[in-house]
C-alpha cells in the first residue's frame, strides 16, 4: 500500500495545552507546556518549521533580555538520539570516542582497530578476553555527564551468546588526573549483545555526598572488555604486513566489537529563549505588526526547526513548547509538518 | 597440535573428481548392530557448472586434519596455517577462487552455523606481495584482504584483490571447522539404522577433529568482462529440518539417508544432500551393484512440516536475481495409476524404492538481509529482515503424467540483489512423504535494478554504464549491431513513474550528453587514387646502398616414381609424366688400361716380383733404401720397389669415386680390379700334366705367391709364438697346408736345411722358371725363362677383372630433363636509402557503391580493438530500508532495462553509485 503524504492541518497542526485540549493559546499565567501527540508505529511527522503567532500589548520591551535567565519560551525536541536513549540534541553536547585516533591512543589486549565497512571498529583477535583501555581525556572546563550510549558492530538480535562485554567510565574530579580515579561507573557489566546500549541518569553519580554539589569531571577514561565466544562475519582489506608484528601470524581475527562511545553532557539549549530577539534569530521570516498607537502588538514568526518524529524503540519522539509567565496575551504554535503513514506489517 | 597437511597439485580439473581423502571428512557411525560408513561413490566430486576456468587449467587441492582428540574449546581459532604461493611467472593477480566439500553435512545449529562449514576455514587472509617499486614500498599500501564468515556456502568462493602485479602470495587460513568423527547412538538404533535413536547420538571421545578441505583452489589474473546469462551461481548455506531429535547432532545429515548392507557386517549410507540441487549429484554403488543417484530428498515429513534451504549467491559480485528455477518431484493425489507413475519416477531419478513422494509441495522464497553480526540462517522469516518474494503451491503436473513437466520457474515480486535467500519447502499433501528436488538454480534478471533492502538504506547517487563492442561506433543509428537499447526507469508499485533515460542509438546518447564515446577512426576502404609523378610535378630521385649475403641449398631429384607437387604450376601440367633425363650424344673415347688392385694376391706377388727385379737393376739405390735411419734393414722394401716402384698399387678406378657409382652398383667393392689371370700351356711341352695337375700347380703357384707376399711384408719371417726368425724349412712347413702341392713343397722342404741355404725351383706354366733362394742373411730371387718352345699351341683361359679409364668428349645434339627440385635460400640483405626525393600528386575519388570502411586502432581494451561508450546519470534517490521506522513502499526501484537483451557483439556493464546506511534500530 502506498499512502499519500498530507500536510498537517486544522487544529491538529497546533500545539495544544494538555489541560485544555481544543484550544490553541499557550499563553497563561503559569507555565504551559504543549507537545506533539504520541505517534504510533507507522506514522511519521516531518516538521520543517514552527509558526508562532504572539500577541501582547507591547512586544517591544520583550525584544531585550529583560527578565534575566527567566525563559519565556522554551522548545524541546526529544529524539531517540541513540538506540534506546532519548534526549534533546539541543540540550546535550555529545562527546564521541571513536575512530582510529581514539582507538590507537588507547591500549589493546587481544584486539585491534580495523576499518570495517568504512568505519573504524575495535576487533578482537586471538581468543578469550579482550580489553581496550582508552587514554585519559582531560576536560578543560570541567563537565558532567548525564547519559552514555555506545555503538557495537553487532546488532542486538540473537544469538545472545556470541560474546559478552563490560564498559566502565572512570572519572577524575580533582584538578588533574593523578592517582586513582575518583569514581568508576560501570556502564555495562558482563552483558550480552542483546542488552540495551545506553545508560541515563549519570549526573547523580557526580554529586558530592557531603555537600550535595555536583562535581565537575576533570578527566575521564573508558575501559571496554569483552569475552568472545563466537566470531562474526567481516570482510576487509588492510595494510598489514605480516612481518611487521602489527598482526602476528598466530593471531586470528575474532569479532568486530566496539565502534563508538557517546557521552552526553548537558548544556543550555539555544531554544531556551529569554527575549524575543533570541527567537527572531532562529526565524527565517517574521513580521511585527504595529497597532494604531504605534505599539508592536503582534508577531508572526516562522521558526525553522526541521525535525522528523517517529515512534522510537519504545517511546514516541516529540516536540515540546513551554511558555512561561504572563507576558503574552496569546501565543499560538502551529506546525509546518507533513504526515506520512505506512501501516506496519502484521 | 600435529596437524597433517595434504597439498595436491592437480594438472586439470578432472583430477579432482575422485579422491579417497574426501571420505575422511564424512561422518561415521558405530553401533552394536553394525557400523555405518560412506557408500561406494561417496568420494566422488563433480565440479559446479559455474566453474569459470578451463577444464585443462591446473589447480590445487588443500586438506588438513588435526589428530583425533579433544581439541579444546578455542582450538578452532588457535589453529592456523600459512601457504606461500609462488606463481610460475609474475602476473596481474585479481584474486583467488576456492571451494569446500559440498558433500558434508549442512545442518544449521543454534548459532546459525554448520559444524563442518563445508570444510572451509572461517577466516582467510590473502597477502599479495607486489613487485617492489624501484623506489621502495609504500608504508600504507593495502596488501591484505581478510574474509571471515560465520557460515560459508557450498559453491565457489571468490576473494577479489586489487590488480596486483606479483608472483608471490601468502595465504593464511585459520578458524578451522570441526568434523564429526565417529557418532555413537545413545540408545538402540531403529530399523533404519540411520534414523536417530530415541536418545540421539554422542560423539566418541577423541574422534572429532579440526581441519579443512578445499578441493578447488586457484589464483586468477585480473580481467574484466561481463556475464549476461540467466543462471546465477549459488551455494548452499545449510538446511533446517523438523527437529524431532534434538540430540541428533549437527554432524549428521538433515536429509534422507538411504542405507544398504555392505561387507563385513557393515552398512553403507547414502545421503541425499540439498547441495546436490545446485550441482551434479554423486552416484552411489550398492553392494548389489545397483546405482543410486544423489539429489535432494528430505526426511519424511508429516503433512504441514517443512524444511528450509538457505542459499547464497556464489559469484564475485551480487546479481539481480529475478526468481528461482527448480524441479520438485511430486506425485499428485489425483494422479491416475499413481503407483506406476511413482515407480517410473523412481526409476527415472535412480532413487531407492523406499522414497515416498509428497502429493503437493508449497514453495516459499524469502529474501534475507541480516543486520550486521547476525547469521542469515537465524533470522525470523516473519520478521522485518526477511521479505517473502514468492509463495506457490504445486499440486499438479503441468503436462500429462506420462510426460510430466517437472521444472518450475518461480518469479519474485521484484528482482533482488541481496546475497541470501531461504527456500521454504512444505509438505502440502495430506500424507507423509519426502520432498524431492532434483535441481535448483537462481535466475538472473534480464535487467539491472536496485530496490529497497530490509537492513540498508540506499542512497542512489548515480547510475553508470559502459558499453564495449567491436562495432559499437560503426553506425550512429544503433548501439552495436544486435539492436541493443537501454532505458533507465523508476518503477513504483509496478508502474513506470519516470523514464530517466532512453537511448536506442549512439546518437541518442550523444544528443543527451550522457555518453562519452571512445571510438576508432574509420575511413573508406575503397577509393580511387590517382597519382601523378614526373618532371612536371617534381623531382624523383633515390640513392640506395644494397648489401646482401645469401646461403642456401638446392636438391634436384629425377626418378620415375616421383609425383608432381600439389602446388605445381598448372602451366607445367603439359609436361606431366615420369621424371627423367633423356639425351643423345656422340662420344669419342680415349682409354687407358689400369693395373689391378694390389689386394689381388697374385698381382701383388707378381708386382713384388717385378719390383724386386727392378730393384735388382738398380742395386745401389735399392740397398741404400733398405737401410733405415736407425740401421735396421727393411727387406720388404725390396719387393715393394722402394723408391723405384715399377708396378704400383692401383685403386684408381674407384678411389674417390664411391659416391658417383651409386645407383649403378650395389657393392662398390666389386669395382676392385683383380687383374686377369691367363694360363698358357703348350700341349706338347708338358705332356704329363693333367688338368688336375694344372689346377694344383696353379693353386700351388698361388701359395708360392702368398709365401712371396708374406716374405715381402716380412710377416712370414717370424715365429708367431716365439717371435724369433724362422728358417726356410719352417717357412715352407707353414706353407704346407696351402694346397695340394703339399707334396712338392714337402719335398722342397726336405731338401732345405734348417737355417741353411737351399735352392728350389718352381715350374711356371708359361715355361719360365722362378727360383727362390733362401739365405741366412737375406732372400735372393732369380728368374729365368725357358722360352724356345716353338712351335707352340697355347691354350688360354682368363678370369678376373680389368679396368680402364676412358676419356670421352661428347657433344649433345638434343636433351630433355625433367627434375623435381626443392631448395632453401637464406638471404640477408641490407638496403640503405642514402637519399631520396619523391614528389607525387595524389588525388582520391569516391567509388560509387563502395561503402566499405576500414577501422583504425586507436582504442584498445584488454588487447582488443573496440569502441567504448561510457556514461553516467545522476539520480539522488533514497530507498529507505524497509526494516527501518518508516518507508513509503518496498515496491520502488530504479531499473536499467537492457532492451531485448545483449548480443554477443556487445559487453554491457551497469553499476550504481550507492551509499548504504545500515539500520541501527536494533543496535
Amino acid at each position: 500500500m502506498i499512502t499519500d503524504q498530507v500536510i498537517l492541518a486544522g487544529s491538529d497542526a497546533y500545539l495544544q495545552p494538555p489541560d485544555a485540549p481544543g484550544t490553541v493559546n499557550l499563553a497563561s499565567s503559569g507555565t504551559t507546556t504543549a507537545r506533539t501527540p504520541d505517534l504510533d508505529d507507522g506514522v511519521q511527522l516531518d516538521i520543517t518549521a514552527l509558526r508562532l503567532t504572539i500577541e501582547a500589548p507591547n512586544l517591544a520591551p520583550l525584544l531585550s533580555r529583560t527578565g534575566g535567565e527567566e525563559r519565556f519560551l522554551s522548545i524541546t525536541v526529544m529524539k531517540e538520539l541513540f538506540p534506546g536513549l532519548y534526549a534533546d540534541p539541543y540540550r546535550n553536547r555529545v562527546h564521541t570516542i571513536a575512530g582510529f585516533e581514539d582507538f590507537t591512543r588507547g591500549t589493546f589486549i587481544n584486539c585491534r582497530a580495523m576499518e570495517i565497512d568504512g568505519q573504524p571498529v575495535l576487533v578482537s583477535t586471538g581468543t578469550g578476553q579482550t580489553r581496550w583501555t582508552s587514554p585519559i581525556y582531560p576536560t578543560p572546563t570541567g563537565t558532567t555527564f548525564d547519559a552514555a550510549a555506545w555503538d557495537l558492530a553487532a546488532a542486538r538480535l540473537p544469538p545472545a551468546d556470541g560474546f559478552s562485554y563490560s564498559l566502565a567510565l572512570a572519572v577524575w574530579t580533582g584538578p588533574g588526573p593523578s592517582g586513582a580515579p575518583a569514581t568508576t561507573l560501570q556502564l555495562a557489566s558482563g552483558v550480552d549483545q542483546a542488552a540495551i546500549r545506553c545508560v541515563e541518569g549519570l549526573s547523580s553519580q557526580f554529586t558530592d555526598e557531603i555537600t550535595g554539589n555536583r562535581l565537575a569531571v576533570r578527566a575521564f577514561q573508558l575501559e571496554f572488555t569483552a569475552d568472545v565466544q563466537q566470531d562474526a562475519a567481516l570482510s576487509e582489506r588492510d595494510r598489514l604486513w605480516v612481518g611487521t608484528g602489527e598482526l602476528g601470524m598466530g593471531e586470528s581475527l575474532g569479532r568486530p566489537l566496539l565502534r563508538a562511545v557517546h557521552l552526553l553532557e548537558p548544556v543550555k539549549s539555544c531554544y531556551d529563549m529569554a527575549g524575543l530577539s533570541e527567537l527572531l534569530r532562529h526565524c527565517s521570516d517574521y513580521t511585527l505588526f504595529e497597532s494604531t498607537n504605534g505599539a508592536m502588538t503582534h508577531l508572526s514568526a516562522a521558526l525553522d526547526l526541521p525535525v522528523r518524529l517517529v515512534r522510537g524503540s519504545d517511546l514516541s519522539e516529540y516536540l515540546e513548547v513551554s511558555v512561561a509567565g504572563d507576558r503574552f496575551t496569546a501565543l499560538e504554535a502551529m506546525l509546518d509538518a507533513t504526515v506520512l503513514i505506512r501501516a506496519p506489517r502484521i | 597440535m600435529g596437524m597433517q597437511f595434504v597439498t595436491r597439485m592437480r594438472a586439470r580439473l578432472a583430477d579432482t573428481f575422485t579422491d579417497e581423502i574426501y571420505t575422511r571428512f564424512l561422518p561415521h557411525i558405530e553401533s552394536p548392530s553394525g557400523d555405518l560408513q560412506p557408500a561406494n561413490g561417496s568420494g566422488n566430486l563433480f565440479p559446479p557448472a559455474d566453474y569459470p576456468f578451463a577444464l585443462e587449467d591446473p589447480l590445487v587441492s588443500l586438506f588438513a586434519t588435526s589428530p583425533e582428540g579433544s581439541p579444546g574449546p578455542d582450538a578452532s581459532r588457535a589453529l592456523w596455517v600459512s601457504f606461500r604461493i609462488r606463481l610460475a611467472k609474475p602476473s596481474l593477480v585479481g584474486g583467488i577462487l576456492y571451494s569446500g566439500l559440498p558433500t558434508l553435512p549442512a545442518r544449521i545449529n543454534e548459532h546459525g552455523e554448520t559444524k563442518t562449514n563445508f570444510g572451509l576455514p572461517r577466516e582467510l587472509r590473502l597477502t599479495c606481495f607486489p613487485e617492489p617499486n624501484v623506489h621502495g614500498v609504500f608504508i600504507d599500501s593495502e596488501l591484505n584482504w581478510s574474509v571471515q564468515e560465520m557460515i560459508s556456502h557450498s559453491g565457489l568462493h571468490y576473494l577479489r584483490t586489487e590488480p596486483t602485479w606479483t608472483d608471490f602470495l601468502l595465504l593464511r587460513l585459520s578458524d578451522f571447522p570441526l568434523f564429526g568423527g565417529v557418532a555413537l547412538p545413545n540408545s538402540e538404533l531403529p530399523n533404519n539404522p540411520w534414523d536417530p535413536p530415541d536418545e540421539g547420538y554422542m560423539i566418541r571421545e577423541g574422534s572429532d577433529f579440526h581441519g579443512f578441505a578445499i578441493p578447488y583452489f586457484s589464483v586468477f589474473t585480473y580481467a574484466e568482462s561481463s556475464r549476461y546469462r540467466p543462471r546465477v551461481p549459488a551455494g548452499l548455506l545449510g538446511v533446517t529440518a523438523p527437529d524431532r531429535s534434538p540430540d541428533a547432532g549437527p554432524e549428521l545429515y538433515p536429509e534422507l539417508i538411504h542405507t544398504s548392507p555392505a561387507d563385513q557386517g557393515k552398512t553403507d549410507y547414502m545421503p541425499f544432500t540439498a547441495a546436490s540441487m545446485l550441482r551434479e549429484g554423486r552416484t552411489f554403488i550398492e553392494k548389489s551393484r545397483n546405482l543410486i543417484k544423489e539429489c535432494f530428498v528430505s526426511e519424511p515429513l508429516e503433512s504441514g512440516e517443512q524444511v528450509v534451504v538457505f542459499l547464497e549467491q556464489g559469484e564475485d559480485y551480487e546479481r539481480c536475481v529475478a526468481g528461482i528455477q527448480l524441479e520438485p518431484i511430486i506425485v499428485p493425489h489425483d494422479t491416475v495409476n499413481r503407483d506406476d507413475v511413482k515407480a517410473k519416477l523412481l526409476q527415472l531419478l535412480q532413487l531407492p524404492e523406499d522414497v515416498r513422494f509428497c502429493s503437493a509441495v508449497r514453495i516459499r522464497v524469502y529474501e534475507l538481509d541480516p543486520p550486521e553480526g547476525i547469521s542469515p540462517t537465524t533470522l525470523d522469516r516473519a520478521g522485518k529482515y526477511c521479505t517473502l518474494h514468492a509463495d506457490q503451491l504445486l499440486s499438479a503436473y503441468k503436462a500429462a503424467p506420462e510426460a510430466p513437466n517437472l521444472q518450475r520457474s518461480i518469479r519474485f515480486l521484484h528482482p533482488t540483489t541481496v546475497r541470501f535467500l531461504a527456500v521454504e519447502l512444505t509438505n502440502a499433501g495430506a500424507d507423509r512423504g519426502s520432498l524431492v528436488v532434483r535441481q535448483l538454480n537462481l535466475q538472473q534478471s534480464a535487467h539491472v535494478s536496485v530496490q529497497p533492502r530490509p537492513a540498508k538504506t540506499q542512497r542512489l547517487r548515480a547510475v553508470h554504464f559502459r558499453f564495449i563492442g567491436r562495432d559499437l561506433a560503426e553506425d550512429f543509428a544503433g548501439l552495436g549491431s544486435d539492436g541493443f537499447s537501454i532505458s533507465i526507469e523508476r518503477l513504483v508499485a509496478g508502474e513506470t513513474k519516470d523514464v530517466l533515460l532512453s537511448a536506442r542509438s549512439l546518437l541518442d546518447l550523444q544528443h543527451l550528453g550522457l555518453g562519452r564515446l571512445f571510438s576508432n577512426t574509420r575511413r573508406r576502404a575503397v577509393e580511387d587514387e590517382i597519382v601523378d609523378q614526373g618532371p612536371k610535378i617534381g623531382v624523383n630521385t633515390e640513392r640506395r646502398l644494397i648489401q646482401s649475403r645469401a646461403s642456401g641449398w638446392r636438391a634436384a631429384a629425377s626418378r620415375d616414381d616421383l609425383s608432381d607437387p600439389v602446388d605445381w604450376d598448372p602451366l607445367l601440367a603439359a609436361h606431366n609424366g615420369k621424371y627423367g633425363i633423356h639425351s643423345n650424344q656422340e662420344i669419342r673415347t680415349h682409354s687407358r688400361h689400369l693395373y689391378p688392385d694390389s689386394a689381388n694376391i697374385l698381382w701383388l706377388a707378381g708386382g713384388a716380383y717385378l719390383n724386386a727385379l727392378s730393384s735388382l737393376f738398380n742395386g745401389g739405390e735399392t740397398l741404400a733404401s733398405l737401410v733405415g735411419a736407425d740401421g735396421s734393414v727393411r727387406l720388404d722394401q725390396l719387393f715393394q720397389g722402394g723408391p723405384l716402384l715399377t708396378i704400383p698399387n692401383n685403386v684408381e678406378l674407384y678411389a674417390g669415386w664411391h659416391s658417383y657409382w651409386g645407383g649403378l652398383v650395389a657393392d662398390q667393392e666389386s669395382l676392385r680390379i683383380d687383374g686377369t689371370r691367363s694360363f698358357v700351356q703348350s700341349p706338347f711341352g708338358v705332356v704329363g700334366l693333367t688338368a688336375q695337375a694344372v689346377s694344383d700347380v696353379i693353386r700351388g703357384t698361388e701359395a708360392a705367391m702368398t709365401l712371396l707376399t708374406l716374405l715381402a711384408t716380412g710377416e712370414a719371417l717370424l715365429d708367431p709364438t716365439t717371435g724369433l726368425p724362422l728358417g726356410i724349412k719352417e717357412i715352407l712347413q707353414q706353407l704346407a697346408p696351402l694346397g695340394d702341392i703339399a707334396g712338392i713343397l714337402g719335398l722342397i722342404a726336405s731338401t732345405a736345411g734348417s737355417g741353411g741355404g737351399s735352392l728350389l725351383s718352381l715350374p711356371l706354366l708359361n715355361g719360365a722358371n722362378v727360383s727362390f733362394s733362401g739365405q741366412p742373411l737375406g732372400l735372393g730371387v732369380s728368374i729365368s725363362a725357358a722360352g724356345g718352345l716353338t712351335p707352340s699351341v697355347t691354350e688360354t683361359a682368363s678370369s678376373g677383372t680389368a679396368g680402364q679409364i676412358a676419356l670421352q668428349a661428347s657433344r649433345t645434339g638434343a636433351s630433355f630433363a625433367k627434375q623435381q627440385s626443392s631448395g632453401f635460400d637464406h638471404v640477408r640483405m641490407k638496403t640503405d636509402v642514402q637519399s631520396s626525393t619523391s614528389t607525387r600528386r595524389v588525388e582520391r575519388r569516391e567509388v560509387a557503391d563502395a561503402d566499405q570502411r576500414v577501422r583504425g586502432a586507436d582504442v584498445v581494451w584488454q588487447g582488443q580493438i573496440v569502441d567504448i561508450v561510457s556514461g553516467s546519470l545522476p539520480l539522488d534517490i533514497t530507498l529507505p530500508a524497509t526494516a527501518g521506522r518508516m518507508y513509503r513502499t518496498s515496491d520502488d526501484s530504479i531499473r536499467v532495462r537492457l532492451g531485448t537483451g545483449i548480443g554477443d557483439a556487445l559487453t554491457v556493464d551497469v553499476w550504481f553509485d550507492v551509499i548504504e546506511e545500515p539500520v541501527r534500530d536494533d543496535h
